[in-house]
Parts: structure tokens; C-alpha cells; sequence
């Protein structure tokens, strides 16, 4: 990308290459765009609003860029504010049935970017998802998500956050608390986003039309459950359960890690074990193993041979850093992810299809 | 690719009067006739927070963090974006 740059700068000149980045980087532009404004409004009380649209929305659509990055299946929706300008009518304010939010002067950023990104994070994160859990999973996610947001694009403002929702939400609510302790477990192992979020948007997909109810509830939680023991697995503990087959998530998490393994260079055993949990409905199989040439090279031909052989798809790769639990003691690595993911999913459209994964009728 | 983008609503603090007196609420802030959906605390012009349209009224709510997450959740249940 660094040389492709370079070139095109030669070609185009400065100004043109200004141009490529704004078109490759819109959200890192209208950052940049904020900080111009917030110059401009010293001089200029009009640049005030434009600072706070491109200052929220620069940070805001950035952390959702890096979401998109890490959850392969994340519908990518930015945030933009839509200022009620003079002279519009009621009617007009409220035509979408839709919620004003006040900003308030600039004075007051931190406080505007908490309401705006809440706003963003209730309202678009995982929002198929939503209409099935429970209103303490919602919350709790909610919160956990606004927490990355704000560490990622605003630090500054995690204790106001902390002080002025986090811990007033988890004190009155234990079920809040648990939840956001366990997320917090599984995303130290580097699986919150990867593997929850994108079991939970898989959720969202696959069921239609169908109401908040206990048996989705409680598959959620075991899904959380699951992930959060094996966040606590200790490197080389073997006796914990690989897979997750609820009614709606089906998953496994397969660990290439053996080094000697690796070296022998033989997929057989593991395309078996693939086979044998697609065998039993397994639908996405992750695959995942310490960042290094010789692991990447021997998970990635098990997939083209997976792929190959058992119609499912390389759905997803990526790196990540992970704390991984040695001894008691969690320690730093560096992981690398591919997600095998069945071409043949269950879908669950009418009450028959419930009736025959819940045994009663819908 | 470009990133599709959900438009929310905001009033600035310089607009705000205007709104509230175009929606014939500002008199009711004024007189401390409004209250926050959520935790029921009268609404002036220093703690108001969000507007929305219900029953043909507009609601209200306070700047109260909890307020506002509480609102989000009732919002949703009854479809209003």
C-alpha cells in the first residue's frame, strides 16, 4: 500500500494524493476535517455544529470501520448527525417516528459523544440480534461495546463513562455486572468480538419473524458461558468441551498449536475432526493457533482441503493478540484465526421450523 | 466500500429554544409541566436530553446516563429509531 501510495503521489502530486487518502480513509478525513473546524470555530461561532457532526461521526464511523475489521459478518452502519435545521415543520422533525437527541456546546464534547455513541450503539450494533435477547444481555453488551469505543477513539472520556454509567448501571444491576465480567474474561483471550459478536449477528440471521422468548435467552447465555470457560482454559487442557450445538448456534473451536504436529505436516487427523463436527451439525468451526509462518501455512491448507473437499467456505481470517492463561497467569501472544463456516445453514423461518427444533409449537 | 450511514437527529443547544417553541413545548419546560419519560423528574432547559413523538404528544427525558439507556431500550420495543 506504502509504495502504491508513493507512485500515485508521484503522478497526481500532493493535492491528488490528498484526494486518495480522503477516498481510502473517510472517517480518519472528517477527524482531521474536526480538527480544522474547531480552529475555525474560535473565529467562527457557524463552525461549531460542523465541528461536533465531523468530531462525532469521524470517531464514531472509525471504531465501526476497526468492528468491521475484526466481525467478518458485521453490517457495517456509520453514524451521521442530521442537524433540525430553521424553518422545518413538526411533521418533518418527527416523520421517521424518530428520537431527537439534544447536543449541547462544544464546551460540553465528552458529554455529547457519550449520548451520541450510546445512541449509535443502542440503535445499530447488533441489531437483529437484539429483538431475541434478554434485556440484560442487550444492556450489558451495550455497555461493554461503548467501553472499546471509548478506549479506542476517545480515552479521555472512560472515566467520566465509568463513573457516569458503568458502575451506576452494574451496581443496580448484578445480572448487567455478571454479564459485563464475563465479557470482559472472553475478550482478554481476544474472542469477544470475533466469535461472540459473530455468533450472535449469525443468530440475528437466521431466525425470522420470531419474538423474544426463554429458549433463545438461555441459549445466549450458554453461548456466553461457553465462551468464557474456554477463555479460562489453561494452554494444554484438553478435557473442556470443544463445541457449542445449541438449537440456533452451532460452533467448535479447533486448536492447531502442537508444534511437532505442525512439523509432521499431516491435515489428515484434523480435516477427520472437521468432517466429524460437520457431521453432527456443526456449522462454523474456528480454527486458531499461535501467529507464526510454519502454523499459518499448515491451518491455512487445512481450509483450502476443507473447502475443497466439504463444501464449507473460508469465511474469515485474522490475527489478533490474545492473554492467554499459563499457570494462573494470563500472558501475552499473538493468535491467528480462520473461521470455516458450512455453506448449508439452518434457517429457521415459520413455526414448523421452530416447532422442529423446539419440539413444541411456536 | 462505502460505509451506509443511520442519520440520527440532533438539536444544538443554539437551536434549542427555537425547536421547543416551534413544538409548542417550550412554555411547558418553561413552566416545569414536562417530565422525563423514564424517572419522571420535571424537565427544564438545563437537563432535557432527548425528544421523541408518542400518543401525539412529544416526550421528554433528562440527562440522567440511565435515563437515557433506559429510553434506548424502550424505544426499541415500541419501534421508534
Amino acid at each position: 500500500m506504502d509504495t502504491l501510495i508513493t507512485y500515485l503521489a508521484t503522478f497526481v502530486g500532493g493535492g491528488g494524493l490528498i484526494l486518495i487518502l480522503i477516498f481510502l480513509n473517510p472517517e480518519k478525513a472528517e477527524i482531521w476535517a474536526s480538527k480544522f473546524w474547531k480552529f475555525v470555530k474560535v473565529i467562527w461561532k457557524g463552525a461549531e455544529k460542523r465541528y461536533i457532526a465531523h468530531d462525532v461521526q469521524g470517531h464514531i464511523n472509525d471504531f465501526n470501520k476497526k468492528l468491521k475489521d475484526e466481525v467478518q459478518n458485521y453490517e457495517s452502519v456509520g453514524i451521521k448527525i442530521k442537524w433540525v435545521e430553521k424553518g422545518e415543520t413538526e411533521s418533518n422533525f418527527f416523520k421517521d417516528n424518530s428520537l431527537i437527541i439534544r447536543i449541547r456546546k462544544s464546551e460540553d464534547e465528552n458529554r455529547n459523544f457519550v449520548v451520541a455513541a450510546m445512541t449509535f450503539i443502542s440503535q445499530v450494533v447488533l441489531r437483529k440480534a437484539k429483538r431475541y435477547i434478554s434485556k440484560t444481555q442487550k444492556e450489558s453488551i451495550d455497555l461493554y461495546v461503548a467501553k472499546k469505543l471509548f478506549e479506542k477513539e476517545k480515552p479521555e472520556i472512560i472515566d467520566s463513562f465509568l463513573q457516569d454509567f458503568l458502575i451506576k448501571k452494574t451496581e443496580g444491576d448484578k445480572k448487567v455486572a455478571e454479564y459485563f465480567d464475563k465479557y470482559s474474561i472472553i475478550d482478554k483471550v481476544g474472542l469477544f468480538f470475533p466469535m461472540l459478536i459473530q455468533e450472535l449477528n449469525f443468530l440475528g440471521d437466521k431466525i425470522f419473524g420470531k419474538k423474544r422468548e426463554d429458549i433463545i435467552i438461555v441459549e445466549v447465555n450458554g453461548l456466553i458461558d461457553f465462551l468464557k470457560k474456554y477463555s479460562e482454559r489453561e494452554v494444554g487442557e484438553e478435557k473442556l468441551s470443544t463445541t457449542f450445538n445449541g438449537r440456533y448456534c452451532h460452533f467448535g473451536v479447533m486448536i492447531v498449536a502442537k508444534s511437532w504436529k505442525v512439523m509432521a505436516g499431516d491435515i489428515k487427523p484434523y480435516l477427520k475432526y472437521v468432517q466429524k463436527l460437520l457431521s453432527v451439525g456443526i456449522e462454523n468451526i474456528y480454527i486458531i493457533g499461535p501467529y507464526r509462518k510454519e502454523n499459518l501455512d499448515f491451518i491455512k491448507s487445512i481450509c483450502t482441503d476443507a473447502e475443497k473437499n466439504f463444501g464449507i467456505q473460508c469465511y474469515f481470517e485474522k490475527n489478533y493478540p490474545a492473554y492467554i492463561m499459563k499457570k494462573g497467569i494470563r500472558s501475552k501472544t499473538y493468535n491467528f484465526l480462520i473461521l470455516l463456516r458450512n455453506k448449508n445453514i439452518k434457517f429457521h423461518y415459520d413455526s414448523e421450523d421452530q416447532q422442529a427444533i423446539t419440539g413444541k409449537v411456536a | 466500500m462505502k460505509m451506509i450511514k443511520k442519520e440520527i437527529k440532533a438539536v444544538h443547544d443554539q437551536d434549542l429554544e427555537r425547536l421547543l417553541r416551534d413544538l409548542g413545548i417550550f412554555n411547558d419546560i418553561k413552566d416545569g409541566k414536562k417530565k422525563c419519560k423514564i424517572c419522571d423528574c420535571i424537565i427544564n432547559l438545563t437537563n432535557l436530553q432527548a425528544l421523541y413523538p408518542e400518543s401525539g404528544d412529544i416526550k421528554t427525558t433528562c440527562d440522567k446516563p440511565e435515563c437515557l439507556k433506559k429510553l434506548y431500550g424502550y424505544l426499541d420495543e415500541k419501534g421508534i429509531n
